[in-house]
């Protein structure tokens, strides 16, 4: 059972990164250009990264909470990568603008160390980092949130990106102001690395890629509890969104009528929604094993059956 | 799919990689030479014709990648296949060719602002005819290709391809009139020339966002599959028709009545006339999801 504590703080936290990094990022902004640090701007631009992708997913998943409609009958879900895609273009290209400028100003020569007060600024955002990691780690553990954790992990990475920051115009100080343009380029390659891995994380969800190998197995294992199905002829995934759309066909005994194999196929899609609440829709299609060509004879008998059954006209020719 | 019809396809397909590879030399040069002369005549608006071409040389690379990928069959991790990628590419295309022309409606407004009229050379003019017609050549070939092989990214690329004539053919004009004595129609027809652009631009990015969307395809094309898969013995009724695009396929999610005595074995000879009869009609029909449920008596 989760504290109601915990409750409480999990509402509370997302709320309070996106506005911690908010004011942390514009802080260390300001400060950056004001002394003339590189690395703090750098630093800065990390921390706004953060809101960005924060604000993106606020905006997107209102768009895919939509309900789905004609024109949408998958539901909206897509446009939360779409969104995850232009917002990490643009991450890197300000990452190789970063780059590109401390490279320059390395090459130069001519680095003044900056003010002394952007190595304050710089001791504030590690603690105000680490204090909005840990508080995040606590409640992602406890309500056992996949993205709440990997949201602390991020403030992580940006608290070793700070530590880096103030280590470089500390020592930019002391007599070797190349190392703050140094710190900047170790940033802006940070922010890189995170713009070009879930940039492509974000693409392959466009072009429908599949669930991991382990949770097609998890979904494969639900179906196959059922003694009725006798094995999985396919089973496609793709991510709609933060939801899965699952296409799966099941092999049942030939002999079993029709009635009965849509029974089991709803059964199937009900045990599967019941299992795993990420599931947006299950389509289940029914198949057997054996050849159909053996079995044309008795369908003809069964079509003649039908068509004195209903008033529905058939062209036999066909 | 009939051995004819893949015959055809695939020779489509093998002159259509060669045309974009020609297309691709062709506007490097052009690209190349317009921006020289035109920044040696001093033509704002071959320029921005030259940065056309520039943008078609980006879109270019871009089908070549998207085209690539599509070729890859279905796997375990894209059981769909990769033909979304194609739209991907198709959006890509389409911000190039926006910002590109941004650039280039900037740099015209300063010259009308600024006043700094020159009149062009007439090399520009024989520029301009050659690239307009190397590229009508280019966008007859794209055309014909994005509509046989159902390809997203080769139909937006023929639009880019159409887009350089006219641009082109504006810039001959305009040096023509120029020359005569209206220097500021060169700049104001690189503003109009950049509408035209980024309108065009809009409309394709609009396209390929709702291809990664998964919009469903329109009533009446629904409406013809449902048509299809009734004429099938034994098919009762067709309760649903989803279809959604992944690049130049049509991924298909039907909901179907049968009668309920039926056993599962005729359910599959059934399923499998559909497909087949489907596969026939169109060919750009790729994974059919049949769903059955019995006829309530």
């Amino acid at each position: 059972m989760v504290p109601d504590k915990c409750v409480k703080c999990g509402k509370i936290v997302p709320v309070m990164v996106v506005v911690g990094n908010a004011t942390l990022s514009a802080f260390q902004i300001i400060v950056g250009m004001m002394t003339g640090s590189k690395g703090l701007l750098a630093d800065g631009i990390h921390s706004g990264a953060d809101v960005l992708t924060s604000v993106m997913v606020i905006v997107t998943v209102g768009l895919s909470e939509r309900k789905s409609d004609d024109k949408h009958p998958w539901g909206r879900g897509k446009s939360e990568f779409l969104g995850a895609v232009f917002a990490y273009a643009m991450l890197l290209y300000i990452s190789v603008m970063i780059l590109i400028d401390s490279t320059m100003a390395i090459f130069s020569g001519h680095v003044h160390p900056p003010h002394g007060a952007a190595f304050f600024c710089a001791v504030v955002a590690i603690l105000a980092n680490y204090i909005l990691s840990s508080y995040g780690l606590c409640v992602g553990k406890k309500l056992n949130s996949p993205a709440m954790i990997a949201n602390a992990n991020e403030n992580r990475s940006d608290m070793i990106a700070s530590i880096a920051v103030s280590i470089g115009i500390l020592l930019a100080n002391c007599g070797f102001p190349i190392l703050d343009p140094i710190a900047a380029l170790i940033v802006g390659l940070m922010i890189g690395r995170m713009a070009v891995t879930l940039g492509l994380s974000a693409l392959k969800n466009l072009v429908d890629e599949s669930l991991p190998a382990e949770k097609k197995a998890l979904l494969e294992r639900v179906a196959l509890q059922y003694k009725e199905v006798k094995g999985i002829n396919y089973l496609h995934t793709r991510r709609v969104g933060q939801q899965a759309w699952i296409d799966m066909e099941i092999i049942i005994d030939s002999k079993r009528s029709v009635k009965e194999g849509h029974a089991i196929a709803r059964e199937v899609r009900a045990a599967l929604l019941r299992r795993f609440i990420q599931i947006k829709e299950v389509t289940i299609t029914f198949t057997c094993k054996e050849n159909p060509s053996a079995a044309t004879p008795a369908w003809k008998i069964v079509t003649n059956k039908i068509q004195a059954g209903t008033n529905k006209g058939f062209n036999l020719a066909t | 799919m009939s051995v004819e019809k893949a015959k055809s396809l695939k020779k489509c397909e093998s002159c259509m990689t060669k045309t974009i590879a020609w297309g691709l030399i062709a506007n490097t040069f052009l690209a190349a030479f317009k921006l020289f002369v035109g920044f040696m005549g001093r033509s704002r608006a071959l320029i921005g014709s030259g940065l056309c071409n520039l943008s078609d040389v980006t879109s270019s690379i871009a089908v070549i990648i998207g085209v690539r990928f599509t070729k890859k069959p279905a796997n375990a991790r894209y059981p769909y296949g990769y033909g979304k990628v194609e739209f991907i590419t198709q959006v890509l295309i389409s911000c190039f060719m926006i910002m590109g022309t941004l650039a280039l409606i900037y740099s015209s407004f300063i010259t009308i602002a600024a006043r700094v009229f020159v009149v062009p050379h007439m090399v520009v003019f024989f520029v301009a005819i050659l690239s307009a017609i190397i590229n009508g050549l280019l966008f007859k070939f794209s055309h014909c290709g994005g509509e046989e092989l159902n390809s997203p990214v080769l139909r937006a690329h023929a639009e880019h391809n159409k887009i350089d004539v006219v641009s082109s053919l504006l810039v001959a004009i305009g040096v023509l009139v120029a020359r005569k004595g209206m220097h500021w129609v060169d700049p104001a027809i690189a503003i109009f020339e950049c509408a035209h652009v980024i309108h065009a631009s809009v409309i394709i990015l609009i396209d390929g966002l709702k291809g990664t969307m998964d919009t469903n395809m329109p009533e009446d094309f629904r409406d013809e599959i449902k048509n299809h898969i009734l004429s099938v013995d034994g098919v009762l009724n067709v309760n649903k028709v989803l279809a959604r695009q992944t690049g130049r396929h049509i991924v298909l999610d039907v909901v179907l009545e049968l009668n309920p005595d039926l056993n599962v074995l005729q359910a599959k000879v059934i399923n499998q006339k559909i497909k087949s009869l489907l596969r026939n009609v169109n060919k750009y029909i790729g994974h059919v999801a049949l769903q059955i449920v019995p006829t309530e008596k």
